[in-house]
């Protein structure tokens, strides 16, 4: 290393070797190794396997349908009589062997068996040994980053926090040495969900929380023990038949089938906004969201039988989503094998980023005049606190801005986007985070840094214009500094972080 | 499969067995543990939990090229939680006007204003140092144990380095 740091270096290298010396006079720990026979762990395994028949069993007995008959097969259905201009896109089928649970992550529900309308929480635990040893998206404090107020505490040796969200939810986390445990619920007071959480313990490799620590609105659902956990409506748990309508404009749906559980409606419930009503002649549960002005989306759901309907509509008229659960009717096999088929035995992976393959190949690359001049322009950029560790940022643009909702809660940086997707960070920050705001039709390109020589984002347009914004503190106490140009990102060239001397800190992908 | 155990042991440990793997690399966890810790009992326990667990996934990690890394990155990440706490507990006594050299841990083998200096550091910093120092890791080697690039590595040793130097009073004329 270099010359400026030789004495430093030499005391380092010096306290290292001394560390090291001295711990190898020191006894090693004793490890717990289990005393393990060659029949414990086919025996261990063949518990679970009759642990896990026992459960299917019982699952099938409440449902009353044999288990010979849950052929996914038997999960095909059509709507009949669509409204004028729908028509059936694709199906996607049920699969026998569900996806894979996803290693890492476990999840525990306790709320009201059957009803999304009652008091709900989840808890979920991303463990030390998952993927790369990170945590889950959202697995961190960043969970607390839309929370109107934040309140700290300890649960033993482990650092907890809780927070309340505008739309009533409560979220709890606590950080403990094997990773952290999120509690995410509905219709609970705060206090509530609190107490849960300060009586999370460590039975062998399982958070648990005792019986009489639960709110008394909520019983444990799903799983005894902890376990994983896949709704069956949800994009990739392979448990459900589905098949997607479009219609005319921008309206659509989908119809998804699966084997009726009663969790499953329970787990809707860390959704707000679900009323119990009656549609079509059918006792359904009705939930309508708006997503931004133009779009609304209707979600309805019924057990009937041994099977659980989820029908989501979007962008309909009113009356369409009755109609189309008026409709709802097995499908025959030379109907289904008509409609084009897309997964099948591959799982739907839940959501699209912009930079997704989808759009770029049908986009494309931009480029720059190289005999144009280019013109060196600075932009606006607005940051107006909501909170004391939440503010909005609007970045401007010749053609319309771009916001953003940054938040700094217990050490970890959090940029959302309102339409979605978001990025978080822990600090101290390893050098300077460059990325995109998740929207594809209104994007910006946003600068993060704790590093204190950052002073600059410019960025590269392919109009020709090189814009220029100034990192600028976030909060009082916080080191990271933020910036944000409004450009859509098919339109970027190249951007990078500079420092006050012009050193080029950060860059993608290249700049001209 | 072969890498270099300590004392400049090679050992396979492909076809070694777990005890071996333990016997010839857990000091040196020790000693990283110690530096990012301050004292032998959260040492330890790191290092009783890292390899605990590393035991339970040893038929995967035997095929690792060095499984140490492994471990050595557990025991970082799950120094955390006691960092986080340590870093609490430093700042409590600053707001308390305890005066500094109340904060050495008389727990630290040798130099321990040195260990207790590169224990106020950001987290990464600290470990970049500890595995500097302690581990004789190259850069790139402590790149790949932090998961992070090159270049970084080299600026979280500089800036460690820098505010070592100035906490400890050590700058360099030159």
């Amino acid at each position: 290393m270099s010359d400026q740091f030789a004495l430093i270096d030499a005391r380092g290298r010096a306290a290292g070797a001394a560390l090291r010396t001295t711990t190898s006079f020191r006894a090693l720990p004793d490890l717990p190794t289990p005393k393990r026979h060659g029949w414990v762990r086919p025996a261990i395994v063949a518990a679970l396997v009759i642990a896990v028949v026992v459960g299917l069993v019982a699952v099938a007995g409440r449902d009353a349908a044999p288990v010979d008959e849950r052929d996914p097969k038997n999960l095909r259905y059509v709507v009949d009589d669509l409204p004028d201009g729908w028509s059936i896109r694709s199906r996607t089928d049920a699969t026998r062997t569900p996806a894979d649970p996803i290693p890492g992550l476990t999840v525990a529900l306790y709320g009201t068996s059957g009803d999304p309308t009652a008091p709900v929480v989840m808890m979920r635990w991303s463990t030390p040994e998952s993927p790369n040893g990170q945590s889950f998206p959202g697995m961190g404090y960043s969970a607390l980053a839309t929370a109107t107020e934040v309140q700290e505490f300890t649960v033993g040796d482990w650092h907890a926090a809780c927070g309340t969200e505008e739309n009533d939810r409560v979220v709890c986390l606590v950080e403990t040495d094997r990773g952290f445990v999120l509690f995410s619920a509905r219709r609970l007071p705060v206090d509530a969900v609190r107490t849960m959480a300060s009586a999370l313990t460590f039975v062998g490799e399982s958070p648990q929380v005792a019986p009489e620590s639960l709110p008394r609105e909520v019983t444990p659902l799903y799983p005894s023990p902890l376990g994983q956990y896949f709704p069956a409506g949800s994009p990739g748990s392979g448990r459900a038949s589905a098949v997607e309508l479009l219609g005319s404009d921008t309206a659509s749906a989908a119809l998804t089938v699966s084997w009726a559980d009663e969790t499953d409606i329970a787990y809707l419930g860390l959704d707000d906004g679900w009323t119990a009503t009656t549609m079509a002649g059918r006792s359904v549960f009705h939930q309508v969201m708006h997503a931004d002005v133009e779009t609304i989306l209707e979600t309805i759901v019924w057990i009937e039988g041994d099977r659980t309907f989820f029908l989501r509509v979007m962008n309909a008229p009113a009356a369409t989503a009755e109609q189309l659960v008026a409709n709802v009717r097995p499908a025959s096999d030379t109907e289904w094998e008509a409609i084009h088929a897309t997964g099948g035995d591959t799982p739907i992976t839940e959501g699209t980023s912009p930079m997704g393959t989808d759009v770029a190949e049908t986009t494309p690359t931009p480029t720059v005049d190289p005999s144009a001049p280019i013109t060196d322009v600075v932009v606006s950029m607005e940051m107006n606190p909501l909170t004391d560790h939440q503010l909005e940022v609007v970045a401007g643009d010749p053609t319309s801005p771009v916001q953003v909702f940054v938040s700094y809660v217990v050490d970890t940086y959090s940029v959302r986007s309102p339409e979605g997707g978001g990025f978080t960070s822990r600090s101290p920050m390893q050098g300077t985070a460059l990325q995109f705001a998740q929207n594809v039709a209104n994007s910006g390109l946003f600068a993060l840094s704790e590093d204190p020589d950052a002073t600059e984002l410019v960025v590269l347009v392919s109009d020709g214009t090189r814009r220029h914004v100034k990192l600028q503190q976030l909060f009082d106490g916080a080191p990271g500094r933020f910036a944000m140009v409004a450009v859509r990102w098919d339109q970027i060239l190249g951007a990078q972080v500079l420092a006050a001397d012009g050193t080029v800190l950060t860059e993608i992908p290249a700049f001209g | 499969v072969t890498i270099d155990g300590e004392a400049g042991l090679t050992t396979s440990f492909a076809t070694s067995s777990f005890d071996d793997f333990y016997a010839s690399t857990a000091r040196r966890t020790l000693s990283l543990a110690h530096a990012l810790t301050g004292n032998w009992g959260d040492a330890e326990d790191l290092v009783q939990d890292a390899y605990t667990a590393a035991a339970k996934k040893w038929p995967q990690l035997s095929t690792y090229d060095d499984p140490s890394a492994w471990v050595r990155r557990l025991v970082l990440n799950r120094s955390v939680s006691r960092w986080r706490r340590l870093q609490r507990e430093a700042l409590a006594v600053v707001r308390l006007g305890a005066r500094n050299e109340d904060q050495v841990d008389a727990t630290d083998p040798v130099d321990p204003e040195f260990w207790t200096a590169v224990r106020r550091l950001p987290a990464q910093q600290a470990r970049a140092v500890a595995l500097f120092y302690v581990d004789d890791l190259s850069v790139e080697q402590i790149a790949s144990t932090l998961g992070c690039s090159d270049g970084t590595v080299k600026t979280h040793l500089s800036r460690a380095r820098a505010t070592l130097a100035r906490d400890l009073q050590m700058e360099d004329e030159s």
